[in-house]
């Protein structure tokens, strides 16, 4: 079951700016990923109701909840419960960060829902609830936002590059509160990136937009092992691993992950057995060896196979499969050569490991 | 004395009753002006700021001929309320709204541009309507637009001549107002009287911009401090 199917088609005066299908899952963050003009922020706007009806002719939407748009029908954008978060300037200048988290409150749609405190430890709010938006930085408005939209208990949310005008830590608090959210709330999200890197730590499914068209829908584990797509360029600075939590070691303050057959260890992270967690692989936290090393400060080697080499200004840029999942390393010409790597050889990776959606990471 | 105290009611009342009938039609008027799409807006505007560079006494001009029971439309009003509009305080008032309008939509124009769209996009996405939209985003987000129209529109609608001249004539207690008081002092050659109500008004105006430079500033300066 879906959450909504949906023909879309958007024009200005006689310029095409959308003309595609649409189909959301009911659960989990779809990435909607294309470079800069392809149609994203229309997309979002038109499912949001937020175009004027003039110019979505031809454009039906259902909703599980019912038609949004036909032939004769256009629900106002108050009504169809949509959350919806931009890249800049939406929180109401004129009340504090408290007073627009309560408006959006007082106003709630029926979707899934947290309590008001709830979403202000998430988003570490709580220092800020007394402040006019005009004294935020960019990273702190963006979390405000987001807790106004979630706080609205909207059905479906939104968000259109949130992350773009960001800094890497506040980049990383966002996605690290997002994950907690989805973990927490049966809310389907649709993420809007032209960062590959985003989508990865956050998405299930993703859907390539191209010239106003979606030109490919996909479980992101489909694209992540698809060496033709991760290969291209921009895609490869970072990776995922899909994990399960196999148990704890609270005197080492570590958990245990299972990746395939081997184990991978973590800081602790307050989740039960076998419950899924991504990893995120930096290419430049990979480092490549012929033989596991005994006594080393990196706990994690894992047992994988050469998939593709690249050469790349002086660099050679390795893509390894372990377990039937992807990631890059990103070595040296020399080391290449001293390591004679080969497409298929079995080698071994020390990598540093940064679980996603563990609860705490955001005060860490 | 009581004379002009009479005169300064029907001033007030004037000012008065003009600036809340325009924030009242005027403020939806200006909003469409500043957000409709329509080509309509590219007459309207220019149309509407026309008070403004035309001189007062055409303006009464036309509007006494309007009033006269020999047109359609002072004709329609004495059947309709059995009173001519001609030298009455409501012909003075409907005067007043055509020759203020300008006064009141301009800065009101301005504020509602610069409400930028996102705000409003946010507050529907969270599920206000129209009216909810405008009375919690549109008019706080718009506060000193409306200070500033409502106070000109007032203290110009004060010292308003030309169409007073026109229209009004001067029937004490009906239609006799400061700026025509005035006037009559110095033909009369009663400087005395004349000084009173001018320094009066000027008085009066300099308190309403202080009033407005106040208040526009108390906002931002306000924020500030809550910050801390």
């Amino acid at each position: 079951m879906s959450f909504l199917t949906a023909v879309l088609a958007v024009k200005q005066g006689a310029k095409t700016l959308l003309k595609t299908r649409f189909e959301l899952e009911a659960a989990g963050v779809t990435a909607v990923f294309g470079p800069s003009g392809a149609g994203k922020t229309t997309l979002l706007k038109a499912l949001a109701g937020l175009i004027p009806s003039q110019q979505t002719k031809g454009s039906v939407i259902h909703s599980k909840f019912g038609p949004w748009e036909t032939q004769q029908f256009h629900l106002a954008p108050e009504k169809r419960g949509v959350g919806l978060v931009f890249q800049h300037q939406q929180l109401f200048p004129h009340l504090t960060v408290g007073e627009n988290l309560s408006y959006a409150q007082k106003r709630q749609h029926d979707g899934p829902k947290l309590t008001f405190d709830e979403i202000v430890a998430i988003f570490g709010l709580g220092p800020l609830l007394m402040r006019y938006p005009q004294a935020l930085s960019g990273g702190e408005s963006q979390r405000a936002s987001l807790a106004r939209a979630l706080i609205n208990a909207p059905r479906l949310l939104l968000m259109d590059e949130p992350l773009a005008a960001l800094d890497w830590t506040a980049r990383t608090q966002i996605l690290s509160a997002l994950n907690h959210i989805k973990s927490e709330l049966q809310l389907p999200m649709v993420y809007v990136s032209h960062q590959w890197d985003e989508v990865i730590q956050l998405a299930d499914h993703v859907q390539m937009m191209d010239r106003g068209t979606i030109i490919r829908s996909d479980a992101l584990t489909a694209l992540t092992t698809d060496i033709e797509f991760i290969t291209q360029e921009q895609r490869l600075a970072s990776a995922i691993l899909m994990t399960k939590v196999s148990g704890h070691l609270p005197d080492e303050r570590l958990t245990e992950l299972k990746l395939g057959g081997q184990t991978i260890l973590v800081p602790m992270i307050t989740l039960k057995p076998s419950a899924d967690v991504r990893l995120l692989i930096r290419m430049l936290d990979v480092s490549l060896v012929a033989e596991p090393v005994a006594r080393s400060s990196i706990l994690n080697t894992l047992a994988c196979r050469v998939a593709h080499i690249k050469d790349h200004e002086g660099a050679a840029l390795v893509l390894l499969s372990c377990e039937g999942q992807f990631f890059n390393a990103r070595i040296t010409a020399r080391s290449k050569r001293l390591l004679e790597l080969t497409v298929g050889q079995p080698i071994f990776a020390q990598i540093k490991a940064t679980a996603l959606n563990s609860p705490g990471l955001q005060d860490g | 004395m009581e004379e002009d105290l009479i005169t300064l009611g029907t001033s007030i009342r004037l000012a008065g009753f003009t600036t809340i009938i325009l924030a009242i039609f005027g403020t939806p008027l200006a909003w469409w002006l500043a957000r409709s799409q329509s080509p309509l807006t590219a007459i309207c505007i220019p149309l509407l700021a026309l008070p403004l560079v035309l001189p007062p006494t055409v303006i009464g001009f036309y509007l006494l001929l309007a009033f006269s029971p020999q047109h359609f439309f002072g004709a329609a009003w004495l059947d309709w309320f059995g009173s001519s509009l001609a030298f009455s305080f409501e012909g003075l008032l409907l005067g007043s709204l055509v020759y203020s309008l300008p006064f009141y939509i301009q800065p009101m124009v301005v504020a509602f541009k610069a409400i930028p769209g996102s705000l409003l996009d946010a507050a529907k996405t969270l599920g206000a309507g129209w009216l909810d939209r405008f009375f919690t985003v549109i008019l706080p987000l718009s506060k000193n637009g409306l200070l500033i129209a409502s106070t000109l529109t007032f203290t110009h609608t004060l010292g308003e001549f030309g169409i007073v001249l026109m229209i009004g004539g001067n029937l004490p207690g009906e239609t006799r107002v400061l700026s025509i008081a005035l006037f009559d002092y110095v033909e009369t050659l009663n400087y005395d009287k004349a000084h009173l109500l001018a320094a009066g008004l000027v008085g009066f105006s300099l308190l309403a911009m202080l009033l407005i430079q106040w208040l526009t500033q108390d906002r931002a300066t306000g924020h500030q401090e809550k910050l801390r």
